[in-house]
Formats: C-alpha cells, structure tokens, sequence
C-alpha cells in the first residue's frame, strides 16, 4: 500500500491510501490518522479519517503545507497496525422503519425494483463496521446494505432531518446522531439517544465498532424513547 | 467588576469566537466568526485577546445599551455606528458611556458586522466554544431584552492622547463589495476538471438567496467534472468550491458539515474565506487562482499585522492605565 498525499488550499491536507484491499486500506487509514493525533504537530488542529482518505488540518501562519506533508509521510511510514478487533465494541439499534420516520423507504424499494420489506430485511439484523465518524456531529459511518444498485441522494436536501434517523446514500449508511439538513435517503429512525453533548466523547461508539439495527413497532418506542444508546453485552442485544 | 450588556434591537445576531476547533473527527463543524479577520482585528482593538467571544450581527440593523462604561470597536461590513444617535467610528476603539443606546445598522457593502466589547462577555461553551451549532444544542440568536453579563475592568476616560490623529490605529479594512474577487489554489479533484478551468476562472457566479453559513450557493457556467461525481464521504475543508449535481457551485463555510462527497474544484485561500464571510445573496463572485506559496503567505502577513496590532494597543492600554 502506498500514502498519497495532497494539497487542499493554504490550510489542509488530504491523505489517500492506495492499494491492498478495500479492508487494508481502511485499517491502514485509521492507523495512520491515530499516529498523527498521537504525534501532536503543534500546527496540526484536526485529522479527519473517513473510509481510506485523511483530511489533515492545520494553521499554515504555523507550518506550511509543505512541512505538514513531510510529517505526514514520516508519520505513515512508522504507524503502528491499526486492530479495532481488540475491544471492539457492539451496538444494536432498534429502529422503527418507514412512515413518518421513513418518509423514502418506499420510494427507495420502487426505485429498486423491491418490496419495502425486504429493503428492511437487507438492512437490519446484520453487523456494519463502523469506518468512520462525518457529519452531521457522531454520525457513525458505514459500508451500505446489500442493495442491487447504489442509492441516490435527493437532488435538494430536507432543511431538516430529526436526530436518530437511520439513512443510506450511494454505497454507504449511518445515522444521524443530531438533527441537520440532509441529502440521504431516509428509511426509519432510532428513539434511543446517540449524542449527548456534555459527555466526553459525546456518543458512545468509535470507528472499528460494530452496530446491528433491528425493527421495532409503533407500541415499543416509548420503551427506549429518550435513553441512551450502550454497547450490547455479549448476547448482542 | 461585572456589568450587562442589555439588547434593544436583537437584528440577527449571536455571541460568537473563532471556533469549535479540533472535533471535526466528532462530525462536528468548526463554526466561528465567518469574517475571522474582522473578528480578531475588533478583538484586538479593544486589548482582547484574538479569540475572545464578540458579537456577530448579520445583515440586519442591532443596537444595544451597556448598563456599565463598555469599550468598544465595530469593524466588518460597512454600516453606520451609533452612539445616542451620533455617527462614531467603525475599525477603532470607542468608549461608550453607561447607558448610551449603541447602533450598528445600515450594513450595506458586505454582510456581517463584528461588536467587540473589552472584557469578557458571559456565554455557555461546549467544547471549548461558545459558537452557536444548532445540531449541538448551544448558543442561538440574540433576543430584544437580553442582557449579556460582561466582565470588565474598564473605567470610563478621556484622554487627549487617544483623539490624537497619529495614534489612531493603523488597521485596514478588506476591501468588499461586488463583484468579489475570491482568491483560490487548486483542489484535490482540480484535474477531474481539466479542460474547465479557464472558463471557471473567467466566469462571474452569481449567490442565490439559498447561501446561509453552511455554504454559499451560487449560479453560472458550472465546470463538469470528467468523471462520476459522487465519491465516498471524505473530509472536506472549509472553502472547498464543490461542485454539486444541480445546477450550482457550492462554496463551504465554517458552518459546514465535515464529510461530503462531490468534486472540489478548488479551495478558497484563509485569507479569501474572511471575505466570503462579508458576501450576500444576489452578489457577483469571480475566483483567482494562487498558488498554495501565494496563499500561505498572504494569510502570515494578515495574521501578522493582527499579531502587531493586538501587542500595540495592549501596550497603549497599559501605558494609559485603561483597565
């Protein structure tokens, strides 16, 4: 696997992983991007690792991007091998699917040529890994369901998607931990509470765990409404 | 000795600093003044450190009445500053007795404008911010009859020295207004572009009324990208010009969400977002390009002559015995 590393304005960097597979470069990616926090370059104000790319930013009044991308390279070639496995973590998510807190389930199916049913069937009741955490604030990053073809993303985004709403968009899936616009496509929602503000990290999981979601009816919302989500015991529930 | 602020006309305003920095790996945007340089400069004026908290007033006319002697300085958008209703300066510091009915309105080239206050000014944070996000749950806008409690030492004075003509402060104003001339480098997907780029840098682009501080929208001769458009989620700074598959460029401000996947045609230089914090719906943008050295090195002059000008007048507050 190879470390790319290129300009993006006066003030970042991105890094992209090359070669190996899809897996090796994802784990190579973290690895990295948790050296370079570890390394603590005093110009250096945020790494940013999502699925096999870095966004690296930094003050440029403090290092140029020149000096920043020496590091960069020194720090990829010592990275430690990155193994979320050791203390992975396991979520499961009730979601309730479709209706008002599924507004695209049922155009999505159409769009596939599938039941509503079974687009359910393809997302819940299977582990994701989660690759990363993006916007908006805690969303836990996935690979997508099983679908036939990619999902595509509203040509205008809603002004507002409630928090806790579980989404798709091309080959990929999260959820959104807070509420903001977006463009994905909605297919439930979640009553339990990812985010919380005044915690320290503010949601509970981190790139390398895992989460499952599974259907829940109308009558059992209330029952997780408001509390938070928690790592699963062994049992996986 | 701790005093309030009390606001009379809450126009579209927030208390704001210069950012939530650091936690763009939680998802979470940096936010912060979007004109940082006018952010820091009226810091700055009235002996603050840089990214003291300040209020951030949009578009429409505020005014307030300091229940204490406040020192003050206003700098941004060109508008017109109030004291009881006679004209005072913008881009200085200016004392402002107890009770005196503060204005900043008229804003008319540019968007936004930045009221300094010397001391410091009460407000919740989360992560080391105060910067409102609304996904967080924290800060908001300014509401008619609020008051800002302030800490300050500051006594009123008058003191010949600070009418002298040749100890005014030797800041400069950007230059706004119409078309804008935006400074950019290249992007990480610059050569998807290739064979574009020269109608991009000569075009004019027009903002639509749907830019807010996520990002600014604007219409014209789109570059189309040689390649599918839609990447995986990656990192996105703010200023990346990202070209979306509707009709328009999208260019990210410090409100923006920390992932996306469209093309980024080039990136708007630390100097030039300054700028695009001061840019309205409706206003003509072109783009020029620099070379990341060009770049770097305009923004150490900008952040230098703030440096200079903060160390001064703290030296001037010290020397004067203003508190």
């Amino acid at each position: 696997m190879t470390v790319q590393v290129d300009g993006y304005g006066d003030s970042a960097v991105l890094v992209t992983v090359r070669g190996g597979s899809q897996e090796e470069r994802w784990r190579s990616t973290h690895a990295i991007a948790t050296a370079l926090r570890h390394h603590g370059h005093p110009a250096v104000l945020d790494v940013m690792p999502t699925y096999d790319t870095i966004l690296v930013e930094f003050d440029c009044s403090l290092a140029h991007p020149a000096d920043v991308t020496r590091t960069v390279h020194a720090v990829a070639a010592d990275a430690s091998p990155w193994a979320p496995d050791a203390g992975t973590r396991r979520f499961a998510v009730p979601v309730r699917y479709g209706g008002e807190h599924g507004p695209d389930l049922e155009s999505l199916a159409d769009e596939l040529g599938l039941a509503p049913a079974d687009v359910v069937n393809l997302h819940a009741n299977r582990w994701y890994r989660i690759r990363c955490i993006g916007s908006p604030a805690g969303a836990p990053m996935t690979d997508g369901p099983d679908l036939p073809a990619p999902v595509r993303r509203l040509a205008t985004p809603r002004v507002r998607v409630p928090e806790g709403t579980v989404a798709v968009a091309g080959r990929q899936a999260n959820i959104y931990a807070t509420s903001s616009p977006g463009g994905w496509r909605l297919l439930g929602r979640t009553p339990l509470r990812l985010f919380d503000v005044t915690a320290d990290p503010p949601f509970p999981y981190r790139p390398g765990d895992e989460i499952r979601f599974f259907a829940i009816g109308d009558d059992e919302w209330s029952a997780y409404a408001g509390e938070r989500l928690e790592a699963a015991d062994d049992h996986g529930r | 000795m701790t005093t309030a602020v009390e606001i009379r006309e809450p126009g579209i305003a927030a208390v704001q600093d210069l950012g939530r920095i650091g936690f763009t790996r939680y998802g979470v945007p940096v936010g912060g003044a979007l004109d940082q340089y006018s952010a820091r400069v009226a810091n700055a004026l009235v002996g603050n450190a840089q990214h003291a908290r300040l209020v951030e007033t949009t578009a429409m006319d505020f005014g307030f009445v300091p229940e204490g002697d406040v020192l003050i300085a206003v700098t941004g958008a060109v508008a017109t500053v109030t004291l009881d209703g006679v004209q005072a300066p913008m881009w200085r510091p200016v004392a402002v007795p107890a009770g005196t009915h503060v204005s900043v309105s008229r804003i008319r080239v540019g968007y936004r404008c930045y009221v300094a206050v010397r001391g410091e000014l009460a407000a919740d944070e989360v992560m080391g911010s105060c910067t409102p996000d609304a996904g967080l749950g924290i800060g908001g806008m300014l509401q008619r009859g609020e008051r800002l409690p302030l800490r300050s030492g500051f006594a009123m004075f008058d003191h010949p020295y600070l009418r002298h003509p040749l100890l005014r402060p030797d800041v400069t104003a950007h230059r706004l207004g119409s078309p804008w001339t935006i400074d950019v480098t290249d992007g990480p997907d610059t050569a998807a572009f290739d064979g574009w780029t020269e109608a991009f840098y000569r075009a004019g682009y027009t903002v639509s009324e749907r830019s807010n501080h996520v990002g600014l929208r604007m219409t014209g001769d789109l570059p189309e990208p040689s390649y599918d458009t839609e990447l995986l989620s990656r990192g996105v700074a703010v200023g990346a010009v990202e070209v979306t598959p509707s009709t328009e460029l999208l260019v990210l401000l410090r409100g923006r969400g920390v992932t996306a996947g469209y093309p980024v045609v080039a990136v708007a230089t630390s100097t030039a977002q300054s700028l695009l914090g001061q840019v309205r719906p409706g206003d003509e943008v072109r783009f020029r390009r620099r070379s990341v050295d060009e770049a770097v090195t305009a923004y150490r002059a900008e952040r230098s002559a703030v440096d200079q000008l903060e160390t001064r007048m703290r030296a001037l507050f010290q020397q004067l015995r203003i508190g």
